[in-house]
């Protein structure tokens, strides 16, 4: 008996010390892995990367994954893409387990979509493309990494003429519905539509509307998947407009009433626009802007679908909503307001097409402003204003003093920031005033 | 990619403005290394490049996308932001640099 309790102490003392000498490795492993972000050398980052992964063979995919993370961005930043695909072939040929492997696959596919544009080599797209075949085999690459792949490929092989590239990349995304995933939904709509777009563009230009319709009829199928079948009638509004308008318009319509399917802004925006720019419905067109309005996240797209949403209800002649819209697009622009922003034109256009409308003094503040900050000759905007000034009953002479009481309208201070120059020392906004700074915001990639 | 075509401009306008109270900074988002560092050799603007290694300024000025450039006057207003770049926006730039010259000259 009392040799079966010291046993079962022994065990248990063992087993504990077997836990807590796990769980120190654990530790120390995470440590390691959370410092390779810590190093702000790209160069360095990428080296310790590597170097981590053939020191951890036996790593989990996630962890093996935020790995590949770190190696690929610091590859990138650095603009080392020769050098990220010779990484990426020797890890891929070394003994690391088959996730990893397969983690790396994704991102040396991408590498070599991009390393088409930036420095073409002839045997980048056929070996791409015998990697994601590789890839659509395993079950081990998250939903987001198969996404990812489709779009640069949407974007970079879009003017392939091989159907087979195009395949690819649908397949890529209908993989990436049935793969592991931490937000199954993000950017499913955005990658659809790219992949599916280009397939049938390009069947369209080769074979033919009616097969590119008789494809996308087959690839809808019941129509179960909603926000497929969404993406498809974009497609073919976009195949069909110019050569039959009215199978488009049917289209864009089943699109219209889409509803929750569709998350991103931009193919409402883009649909609608060309639906009022052709005059085919402008009830559509309206809807549809205001559907991408409802969508719009950013002050970019917020100020690009007011501007749409404006346009559309001044071509139906809505002069209060348009200003309106057109108005709050102006205001999300960032810098001043130029005679060649499309929102500012369409806005001075309803100011001053609709005389009645009693915008002459929202019209004279806007085109002052313009003036005011028009470094070269804007005889335009100048002539319009005098125009303004006299239909105003204000005389001509007001303009200088006009334009130069608007030279600082709307202008907002740049945020104080200290910057290091690479070349040692440092430089803060604040000790360069009585300066004129020029500070230009860039990225090599 | 509109970055690397504006980043020989900036030096071009730095001699152009040599002498007068006017700051050209070349804000990358990272640090200089590897071939970023090469190629700000290669386009004379290394002494220009100030580094944004966690995008805090960028996102200070809510910078969305690069390249953007942002000329501020003497007191620190943003006076002109241009995203993007295409060839002959230099000469606006230039331009802007003489108007908010000539404008501080008045005060």
């Amino acid at each position: 008996m009392r040799l079966g309790i010291w046993l079962v102490v022994v065990v248990v003392v063992v087993a504990a010390g077997i836990w807590a000498w796990n769980a120190r490795e654990t530790a120390a492993l995470d440590r390691e892995l959370a410092g390779l972000w810590e190093i702000a050398s790209p160069d360095t980052a990428f080296a310790a990367a590597v170097d981590f992964l053939n020191r951890h063979d036996n790593l989990d995919e996630s962890r093996a994954g935020e790995v590949v993370l770190v190696l690929s961005n610091a590859a990138f930043e650095a603009g080392e893409i020769d050098g990220l695909v010779a990484v990426l072939d020797s890890l891929r040929a070394s003994q690391l387990p088959r996730p990893v492997i397969n983690r790396l696959s994704t991102e040396l596919h991408d590498a070599l979509v991009i390393r088409t544009i930036m420095s073409p080599t002839e045997g980048d797209v056929p070996r791409a493309n015998e990697i994601a075949r590789e890839l659509l085999l395993v079950d081990d690459v998250s939903a987001e990494a198969y996404r990812m792949m489709a779009s640069i490929r949407a974007g970079v092989l879009r003017d392939s003429p091989d159907v087979s590239d195009h395949w690819l990349t649908v397949e890529l995304v209908q993989k990436a519905d049935v793969a592991i995933a931490e937000d199954p939904e993000d950017e499913r709509t955005f990658s659809l539509d790219s992949a599916y777009g280009v397939l049938l563009g390009h069947v369209s230009s080769s074979r033919g509307l009616d097969a590119a319709f008789a494809m996308a009829d087959s690839i809808v199928g019941d129509g179960e998947d909603a926000t497929l079948a969404a993406v498809i009638d974009a497609a073919r509004y976009r195949i069909a407009v110019d050569s039959e308008p009215e199978l488009a318009l049917a289209a864009a319509r089943r699109f219209a009433s889409s509803g929750d399917a569709v998350d991103y802004w931009y193919i409402p925006f883009a649909i609608g626009r060309d639906v009022r720019d052709r005059g085919l419905d402008l009830d559509l067109a309206l809807s549809l802007a205001e559907w991408s309005l409802s969508l719009s996240s950013t002050r970019r797209e917020s100020a690009l679908t007011h501007e749409a949403v404006g346009w559309t209800h001044h071509v139906m002649g809505d002069r209060g909503r348009a200003r309106e819209h057109l108005e709050a697009s102006v205001a999300r622009l960032r810098s001043a307001p130029r005679f060649e922003d499309s929102s500012v034109r369409r806005l001075l256009e309803v100011y001053e097409v609709y005389e009645d409308a009693g915008a002459d003094e929202e019209a004279v503040e806007l085109l002052a402003t313009i003036v005011a900050r028009s470094v070269l000759p804007n005889e335009e905007a100048c002539g319009r204003l005098s125009a303004l000034l006299v239909r105003a009953g204000r005389p001509a002479d007001d303009l200088d003093a006009l334009v130069e009481s608007y030279r600082y309208a709307g202008v907002g201070r740049a945020p104080d920031f200290t910057a290091a120059y690479s070349s040692g020392g440092t430089v803060s906004l604040e000790e360069l005033r009585g300066r004129i700074v020029l500070l230009n915001l860039w990225s090599y990639g | 990619m509109p970055c690397r075509a504006e980043l020989p401009h900036l030096a071009d306008l730095e001699k152009t403005f040599e002498g007068e109270p006017v700051t050209v900074i070349a804000l990358l988002s990272g640090r200089l290394t590897g071939a970023t560092a090469e190629f700000a050799k290669d386009c004379e603007v290394i002494h220009l490049v100030c580094e944004d290694v966690t995008g805090e300024i960028r996102d200070a000025f809510g910078t969305v996308s690069v390249p953007t450039t942002v000329v501020i006057d003497e007191t620190g207003r943003v006076m002109f932001e241009h995203v993007g770049f295409d060839e002959g926006l230099e000469e606006q730039f230039a331009e802007e640099i003489r108007t908010l010259l000539a404008w501080a000259r008045e005060t």
